[in-house]
């Protein structure tokens, strides 16, 4: 069996630019680290990261799906596969060559394909619906279809609020539109006489109004308006970063000192990845504050929000399955804390070069190092036989996470 | 009614409460201070105690049989001549002690263990040390006193010794002769069942074994006996056993080596003919293929040592233990899988197949039906171990094909037949891989299309 796949050295630079566990450069292959420089092991561009895809082969969990520079075809970037410093990179065809895959990975690999998924939200789409359909077990299909009604839902309370925020424009409230009621045909016909004068007043068409608000209110649903009495999904999750940033510092600061820096660097990535985050959350928050201006000048302002969104749904990217482990063990013994911080090493979302402006690649290096020493055990998948307990522990994940 | 019928009400009413309200009754319980009263409400729930695990405050009862506890049986499962301990002989040992040894260290012994935590081994040790010498010494005054078989005298109270009896209580003197030895390798060695020894636990029994070997060659295979029990892998021990520096000849140590291993192997034989005449009794598939597979490990491991010996008897026992086993796998686990998989899979409840009309099983059946499907799975693995590779291949294309047959089986429901499909061919997954389940599921697209 001929099996393609090439190996690149990526583990040193998950992200550059932050202060990393002490050790000394590793004398890596192929040469591209040989001065202990990271040129060209940091992904320069989100593209080049890729995306984490929720598989539940165990050797497959979370690995990256990206595009081949030259044939442009799907390649998987897998992260200590072979419990050596590293990743593999592998297209699918190789990847099923080498080991067992579950049916819900073969399923999903083909809806991916089928979609043409080349971003996380549509990834997340894609995701949903495979595991809605049962195929990643009835509790995990149970939780994707709530997931998938609760976030139609928050679409709905999306463009109700910015309707309601445009009224005030016309100065209608929120009190006047639903005084008799918000389902009665009063208030419909008040909220359409209101949205009318608003769109005379932005001079806008009539009909491109509500199809306008609809289109920004499904674009910005995962984030959620700051007004709103629930965060949106990236939102919410932004803030997790802090409280992981927060718990895992303190319970690694009174663990070994190996651990302790492996500790301190997560919580340092989830840091800057909360600031870059936040960031970005703010200008969408900007932009939407300003919704009438937004609406007049529609085409430029609706790339420069599209923008924002896909830039945090990139930099967001992979943390929702390390903040459910994460949140595993926040009631479980130091061991197994210790476990979780090391298993979510290899996973940590990686900021492309393009994001950073300060890239500390000499204390980014030394990263290769603890990489070496925190390896996971792939073991089942080296005899060829799924191990399905782990499947299930994966499965059972994935009806965890929000 | 009796108080004695009191009890056993409360017992049998015990057995249907939910965890918490059992460790209330267990609360309540252990403050009644004749123990003779409570036994059977005990004795009725000590399986779930086994699983709970509740921290249970230790009595002079419950620190004379510290060292030998994980030599006791139920009476109903008990062998003799295998160096095991039934539990029926707690009373009697008790008796012995209580009657026979020092009062004042007893009343001492009692009044410091009110004074510690229950977690806390090295207190323990501390306090247990002097008595179990003690108790250790009475008993064998007791046994050398009187030699003969019959109803005896102890104290004010009377009780039956049977040969048997003799022989178990000459066992638990000779633990308690060595409880220093046997708690302090408690301490430093892992958790039981003990996966694997370290080369630190390999060191500290190596050096106990050599130090009991100076003193003779009956205080090691007692001292072998008592570890043995909480060893996943008693070969691995007997391996320690026979590298430990001992003053005796190669053939005296193969002797001793032997007599253990065939200990640890007519125990292994005997709860496999239980396993498979269900004395032991497993709540569910899933907790009898962990069972099997503990079993099939421990078999492995003991012939990894024992083969070696080249002894007709225990490669004869070997097989016969390998049989009961595999017959265990094939006609009482697999069938129970078999038939807990399909009664989950075809139930009907209100609440399950989602928005559907058409009812299905709930999540929590589905999940059961799956665990059952691993259940098999975990058979198929260790029928090969036990001889029964080529019948459990069967079993399992059965299994496979009625699965086969539920998915595409015809529905009116659009919905309700997706979701069956989709369930059945997680369960084929399971069972027989992702390839299986993906050719029934390509085939019912291919049949839609």
């Amino acid at each position: 069996m001929s099996v393609r796949y090439k190996m690149v050295i990526s583990c040193a630079g998950w992200v550059a630019g932050i202060s990393a566990p002490r050790g000394p450069i590793p004398n890596l292959m192929n040469g591209a680290m040989s001065n202990g420089t990271l040129t060209g092991l940091v992904a320069n561009t989100w593209a080049e990261r890729g995306i984490a895809v929720p598989f539940t082969t165990p050797a497959l969990a979370q690995a990256r799906m990206r595009r081949d520079d030259g044939s442009k075809r799907r390649e998987f970037v897998l992260p200590s596969l072979s419990g050596g410093k590293g990743c593999y990179v592998m297209p699918w065809k190789s990847i099923i060559g080498t080991m067992t895959t579950t049916l819900h990975d073969r399923v999903l690999f083909d809806l991916m394909q089928q979609h043409d998924v080349d971003d996380p939200i549509k990834m997340r789409h894609v995701t949903l619906e495979v595991a809605a359909k049962g195929l990643s077990g009835p509790r995990a299909a149970r939780k994707a279809q709530e997931i998938l009604d609760s976030e139609k839902q928050y679409q709905v309370l999306t463009t109700f609020l910015l309707v309601l925020q445009l009224l005030k424009l016309v100065n209608v409230s929120s009190k006047d539109l639903i005084a008799d009621g918000l389902a009665t045909e009063t208030a419909q016909k008040r909220m359409r006489g209101a949205l009318l004068g608003v769109a005379d007043r932005l001079k806008i068409p009539h009909d491109d109004l509500y199809l306008r608000i609809e289109t920004l209110s499904s674009l910005i649903a995962p984030i959620g308006l700051p007004q709103a009495p629930e965060p949106g999904r990236l939102r919410a999750l932004t803030d997790d970063l802090i409280l992981f940033r927060d718990t895992v510092r303190g319970w690694t600061s009174s663990m070994p000192e190996e651990v302790a820096q492996l500790g301190e660097f997560e919580a340092k990535v989830a840091e800057l990845t909360n600031q870059l985050a936040s960031k970005t959350v703010l200008k969408v928050d900007t932009e939407t504050e300003a919704l009438a201006a937004m609406l007049r000048a529609w085409e430029k302002r609706f790339t420069s929000v599209s923008s924002e969104v896909r830039q945090l749904s990139w930099l967001l990217d992979g943390w929702d399955y390390v903040i459910t482990l994460f949140h595993e063990v926040s009631d479980k013994t130091d061991k197994e804390r210790q476990t979780m911080i090391a298993d979510t090493f290899p996973l940590l979302p990686q900021i492309p070069r393009e994001q950073l402006e300060v890239i500390d690649e000499k204390k980014a290096s030394a990263l290769g190092v603890i990489q070496r020493r925190w390896v996971r055990a792939n073991e089942d998948w080296r005899s060829g036989v799924l191990d399905y307990d782990q499947v299930q522990r994966i499965e059972a994940r994935r009806a965890g996470m929000k | 009614m009796s108080s004695l019928e009191k009890w056993r009400e409360v017992a049998l009413v015990s057995l249907g409460l939910p965890d918490d309200k059992l460790l209330g009754v267990l609360a309540l319980v252990e403050k009644v201070p004749d123990r003779d009263q409570v036994r059977e409400v005990l004795d009725k729930i000590r399986p779930r105690l086994v699983k709970l695990k509740p921290p249970r405050p230790i009595t002079g009862q419950r620190l004379l049989f510290r060292p030998v506890e994980d030599l006791f049986d139920p009476p109903e499962r008990y062998r003799a001549r295998i160096g095991r301990l039934s539990r029926h002989t707690i009373h009697p040992c008790w008796l012995v002690v209580h009657n026979l040894v020092d009062a004042q260290l007893l009343e001492r012994t009692e009044r410091a263990l009110k004074t510690i935590e229950v977690s806390n081994s090295a207190d323990i040790y501390a306090v247990g040390l002097p008595f179990w010498k003690a108790a250790g010494k009475a008993l064998a005054g007791f046994l050398e006193a009187d030699t003969s078989i019959g109803r005896r005298k102890v104290g004010s109270d009377s009780l039956t010794v049977t040969e048997d009896m003799r022989q178990q209580l000459t066992d638990i003197s000779d633990i308690l002769g060595i409880a220093a030895e046997v708690e302090t390798v408690k301490i430093h060695l892992p958790e039981k069942p003990i996966q694997a020894l370290s080369e630190v636990d390999t060191e500290l029994l190596a050096e106990v074994i050599s130090r009991l070997g100076n003193e003779s060659t009956r205080k090691v295979q007692t001292f072998i006996l008592v570890v043995l029990a909480r060893m996943s892998k008693p070969g691995d021990l007997l391996k320690v056993l026979a590298e430990a520096s001992m003053p005796c000849t190669i053939h005296e140590r193969n002797g001793l080596v032997k007599t253990v291993g065939t200990n640890a192997l007519s125990k292994l034989a005997f709860e496999a003919q239980d396993l498979r005449q269900t004395k032991i009794k497993t709540s569910d598939p899933v907790e009898g293929t962990q069972v099997a597979e503990q079993m099939v490990s421990r078999l492995a491991s003991l012939e990894k040592t024992l083969g070696g010996l080249r002894d007709r008897n225990v490669v004869e026992q070997i097989q016969t233990t390998r049989r009961e086993i595999g017959t265990y796998v094939l006609d009482t686990l697999a069938v129970k899988a078999d038939e807990a998989l399909f009664e989950n899979l075809r139930a009907r409840s209100p609440e399950g197949g989602g928005k559907s009309a058409s009812k299905g099983p709930t999540i929590e059946q589905e999940e059961s039906a799956e665990k059952s499907a691993l259940s098999l799975r975990r058979c198929a693995r260790i029928a090969e171990s036990v001889g029964v590779r080529r019948e459990m291949e069967q079993k399992l294309a059965v299994v496979c094909s009625q699965l086969e047959q539920e998915a595409t089986a015809p529905e009116r429901d659009e919905e309700a037949r997706e979701r069956r499909l989709i369930r059945s061919v997680r369960l084929i997954e399971l069972i027989a891989g992702p390839d299986e389940a993906q050719r029934v599921l390509m085939s019912q697209f291919n049949s839609g299309e």
